[in-house]
């Protein structure tokens, strides 16, 4: 026994071990190889150049980025700071001042521009830089990163507030002080902040890229190490909706959707004001069939970014899903308006107006939805059954004709055809579609049996 | 019908967030039971062993039509390395 266990200690462990950075230049060159256009990508790829040491070609990287989306703001904060890494501080500081252009209230802003004094030894700039708008409370990244330059200016009453600060709005930065001891002594642990500013990242920007190990790690099944990179992306910039969500994605990968569940109420509760979490848990309640709980959720999702077409989109599905179909017709209607190209928006918007019983509408939207290239069996049927409805036979025939060719194992459109054919006159024609209808419909069988009963009788 | 739909407008998306395609390239819609994905059908993270093309649109569509109170799928996205959009209606067999 005792022998088998040493064996069983002994024999080499298949283990998966991914050289994750590695691996993430392998997979976004890839996928730019796929889409060169893409903007998103080439900024990952340069954030990983300068995980490598390889300054220029993250410069080209970012330089192509914004060349494709000049008004990507972290793209040009990666820039701002691999030019400061090479001491090109004009060349950086254009670049954060062009930030501040692109979204003055970004925190973000205020990070790189400190940085930028920080490189250049100027820490009264660089705690100047930190202040926001007057009367306006400073992101908690913000004061911790504010405590870091009182550390630097040696005023290390100022430092403790600000980390107080820091820790009394953010649950990362309570955890990564506890876990520090930065207050396990009065009033605070100087060697604790000295080790805190020793490990100052000063590319706030690189949570984006620990985020996309994470994903990479997840992908790949490692779940532990996810893990970590996802709580270091959380160290370098708290983003506690972005964190959850991550974890959510995590055990939704894992197929735990309690656990996604927990995780999304976590990102909820992190940040009431965050619309993708709103957003994610309102989906994991309409996935279980709680309805009310997910309208909840897309309703404050709708009055926190009023101009998201898929917030509407979705909103207007689940007031369908409760039968509130004049809401479910506004919605609709704004989602639409915000993207006239929205196709499924308008097919649904056709069914809550018929829904309401205004055929007429729902007859409209029908046609728009299968002239704008949207089309499927179910859209002409509906369509075909409101021609019925408003007395436009030959209409009606044309519609469910192609509902019947669209998906020619469904037995509902060879039902109203046969009924339109019936309204014509061709009682030949509506038989042999009410036969078809029979093969097909063995699922119906209560309807079937009353129609083969009035086909017996020769009608 | 409707309760149903919400429901598997969610259980897709779900479905698609598990297989790593990026969500913000696509516009998807149930209505009575017939799913609508248009867009591109991008991976979040080209992994080694991903399927592109045809392979991968079909192995979406095969899955989507799995889930439960799907009658059918209309698929409009593309995947990578495919052309020109084409919709096409892919009915789900009885």
């Amino acid at each position: 026994m005792a022998k088998r266990s040493e064996a069983a200690l002994t024999r080499p462990r298949v283990q998966l071990v991914l050289d994750v950075v590695r691996e993430a230049e392998r997979t976004l060159t890839a996928s730019l190889a796929a889409h060169p256009d893409y903007s998103d990508y080439l900024n990952l790829l340069g954030m990983v150049q300068l995980e490598r040491g390889q300054t220029a070609p993250a410069i080209e990287s970012f330089s192509t980025a914004l060349e494709r989306n000049p008004r990507y703001r972290a793209a040009r904060s990666n820039l701002g700071h691999a030019y400061l890494r090479l001491g090109c501080y004009a060349e950086a500081l254009d670049a954060f001042e062009r930030c501040v252009q692109v979204d003055p209230f970004e925190p973000r802003n205020r990070l790189d521009v400190s940085a930028w004094h920080t490189a250049r030894g100027e820490h009264d700039l660089a705690a100047a830089a930190l202040e926001g708008p007057k009367d306006a409370e400073m992101a908690p990244p913000v004061l911790h990163r504010l405590a870091l330059v009182m550390l630097d200016l040696g005023r290390l009453d100022d430092a403790a507030r600000a980390f107080h600060q820091a820790r009394q709005r953010s649950a990362a930065y309570t955890e990564l002080y506890r876990e520090r001891r930065l207050f396990a002594s009065d009033p605070m642990s100087r060697e604790a902040a000295e080790a805190l500013r020793a490990e100052l990242e000063m590319n706030h920007n690189r949570d984006e890229i620990l985020t996309f190990y994470g994903n990479l790690y997840a992908r790949y099944g490692l779940a532990l190490e996810a893990r970590k990179a996802y709580a270091e992306a959380r160290r370098v910039y708290p983003d506690e909706a972005g964190f959850y969500l991550s974890l959510a994605h995590l055990a939704t990968t894992a197929g735990s959707s309690d656990e996604a569940l927990d995780c999304l109420a976590r990102a909820v509760e992190a940040d009431p004001r965050d619309p993708r979490a709103r957003i994610a848990l309102g989906f994991e309640y309409s996935r279980e069939g709680q309805v009310e709980e997910a309208v909840a959720q897309f309703e404050v999702a709708a009055k926190l970014r009023p101009s998201y077409p898929d917030v509407h989109f979705n909103l207007g599905l689940l007031y369908c899903a409760d039968e509130r179909f004049d809401e479910a017709v506004r919605e609709l209607r704004h989602a639409i308006q915000l993207n006239p190209g929205y196709r499924p928006a308008r097919n649904q918007l056709a069914y809550a107006l018929r829904r309401l019983g205004e055929d007429a509408q729902a007859l409209d939207e029908y046609r728009r939805t299968i002239s704008s290239g949207l089309r499927s069996s179910d859209i002409y049927l509906n369509a075909g059954i409101l021609h019925l409805s408003l007395g436009q036979v030959d209409a009606a025939i044309e519609a469910l004709k192609a509902a019947v060719e669209a998906n020619p194992r469904d037995p509902l459109p060879c039902y109203h055809l046969g009924l339109a054919y019936q309204r014509r006159g061709q009682r030949r024609r509506a038989r042999a579609s009410w036969r078809r209808f029979l093969e097909l419909a063995r699922e119906f069988d209560s309807m079937g049996r009353g129609l083969a009963s009035s086909l017996g009788q020769g009608t | 019908m409707q309760r149903l739909d919400a429901q598997i407008l969610a259980e897709v998306r779900s479905l698609l967030e598990r297989r790593w395609i990026d969500l913000t390239q696509l516009r998807l819609g149930t209505t009575n039971g017939v799913v609508y994905v248009e867009g591109m059908l991008r991976p979040r993270l080209e992994a080694r062993d991903e399927g592109a093309g045809q392979g991968l649109r079909e192995r979406i569509k095969r899955e989507i039509e799995s889930i439960a109170g799907v009658r059918e799928v209309v698929l409009a996205a593309l995947a990578p390395g495919e052309g020109k959009e084409s919709w096409r209606s892919v009915p789900r067999p009885h």
